[in-house]
């Protein structure tokens, strides 16, 4: 080994890694021991290792002031509130916007359910006291069958003129319903006698929704539906089970607005 | 009984980050002396120490999800943004500790080395100081190298680690700025020297 070789290994000989492979450690050795310039070259290199060895263990115990914990802390739960107030308001964003959304179907299912695909104006009186319709504003019951012929019920006084009258389809666009099975109205179907009507059962009114039956004063309308059957456990009515794909007949009490006050169910 | 193992830095990493106050007290008392020596020994100043210290763990903090166990320790990470805080707040403030101004002064290197055999008396505790300043004084390449392999005791495997550099390129920095810290230290004696002689005329005068 000559000095240029080992200018380059004599930090590593000093600082004794054991990097070094053994014949070039035991090569460099021999050469300091030879030449006098990379001997002091080596000694110093160690005395510079020692020196740091002193300087790092005199430094091995510094460890940073207290403050800077405590400011860290702060800092972190500074952090985690912003953090719960960021991501509290998003929270109660996807809630309103989730509750509107179901108010907002469940309107919508409402209405289609509340509205009768057909209606036929009627002359007679407001079926009951429950309905006070002011005179001329044409209470009007319509009895909508699968065969089609236009009926009167028990409760209401039938018009004398009801087959003549214009069977007329007021929202034909709106005749889907899962829950209201409307048929067609025959303007010409004629009036069945009134002992088959007087066969006919029906339930006390139901309120639907919570706009009251009684607040009717601008008129309503009386509109015999067909739903099917397990809509009589929607309104706490005993069913049975057997029959439950059956239709059931029914009177919806309809405001001037146009949306359902009451229900009767009819057998 | 079983004994109960102390959680892992990751692990400590992940309970921070979930929000756990006490996880960051324990990770912060494990390895904040690190960070804070490797600062104070770049910087040479206990002030930035603590600031680069404070901002290691607010970054790791913000970012910690950014540590990948797979690319070394959660201590080389620390290290490393350590560094990159320290490059920048260095880079600002221009914060330069020459050892050609401390060579006059009382703790100078000068006065700290020997005569006779300077650099064989550097182990003295009072040569510490200058060999402080000498580290402070070489440029922030070198710098990182003689903090990171010879006062921090790293390997240079290690040492690459936290620079993100080959090993070969760590030692041979390492292997320079022995070189010139050597060189540094020479002058400095030479003057002592010389200075001593002014010394002893004045006094026979």
């Amino acid at each position: 080994m000559n000095c240029e070789l080992f200018q380059p290994i004599a930090a590593d000989l000093a600082r004794n890694q054991g990097l070094m492979d053994a014949a070039v450690r035991s090569a460099a050795e021999v050469h300091v021991s030879e030449c006098e310039g990379c001997a002091q070259t080596l000694i110093a290199q160690k005395d510079l290792t020692e020196a740091f060895g002193n300087l790092g263990h005199e430094m091995q115990d510094l460890q940073a002031p207290t403050d800077v914990e405590i400011r860290l802390v702060a800092a972190f739960r500074k952090q985690a509130a912003v953090a719960s107030v960021a991501t509290t308001p998003r929270r109660w964003r996807y809630a309103i916007g989730a509750v509107a959304a179901m108010l907002l179907a469940a309107f919508v299912l409402w209405g289609f359910w509340a509205r009768p695909t057909t209606v036929t104006p009627d002359s007679s009186p407001a079926p009951q006291a429950a309905v006070k319709a002011p005179a001329g504003s044409g209470s009007d019951v319509v009895k909508q069958t699968n065969s089609g012929p236009i009926v009167s019920t028990p409760d209401f006084q039938p018009a004398t003129n009801r087959n003549q009258a214009p069977a007329r389809r007021r929202h034909p666009g709106k005749a889907r319903s899962d829950s209201i099975v409307a048929t067609p109205v025959l303007a010409a179907a004629p009036v069945l006698p009134t002992t088959d009507a007087e066969r006919e059962v029906a339930t006390d009114f139901v309120p639907v929704g919570y706009g009251s039956a009684l607040d009717l004063q601008d008129g309503g309308q009386l509109v015999r539906v067909e739903l099917p059957r397990f809509a009589l456990a929607r309104f706490g009515l005993p069913l049975n089970m057997d029959r439950a794909d059956e239709d059931i007949k029914a009177d919806v009490l309809v405001g001037a607005d146009g949306l359902a006050r009451a229900i009767r169910f009819v057998k | 009984m079983k004994e109960q193992k102390d959680p892992s830095d990751s692990e400590l990493l992940q309970a921070m980050l979930a929000g756990d106050e006490s996880a960051l007290a324990t990770l912060y008392r494990r390895r904040q002396g690190s960070v804070y020596r490797f600062a104070l020994q770049m910087s040479g100043s206990t002030a930035l120490a603590e600031d680069v210290t404070q901002d290691v763990f607010m970054a790791l903090m913000r970012s910690g999800n950014s540590y990948d166990s797979d690319r070394g320790p959660l201590a080389w990470f620390l290290l490393g943004i350590a560094r990159n805080v320290l490059r920048q707040r260095l880079g600002r403030e221009r914060f330069y500790t020459s050892l050609a101004d401390d060579a006059g002064g009382s703790s100078g290197a000068s006065e700290l080395v020997s005569v006779s055999d300077p650099l064989g008396e550097l182990s003295r505790n009072e040569t510490i100081e200058g060999v402080r300043k000498a580290v402070l004084s070489l440029p922030t390449r070198y710098r990182e190298v003689v903090v990171l392999c010879e006062l921090q005791e790293l390997s240079y495997a290690e040492a690459a680690g936290v620079l993100g550099c080959a090993i070969g390129t760590v030692r041979s920095r390492l292997h320079r700025a022995r070189g010139l810290l050597i060189g540094k230290l020479r002058p400095a004696i030479q003057e002592d020297e010389a200075a001593d002689h002014v010394k002893a005329a004045r006094c026979f005068a």
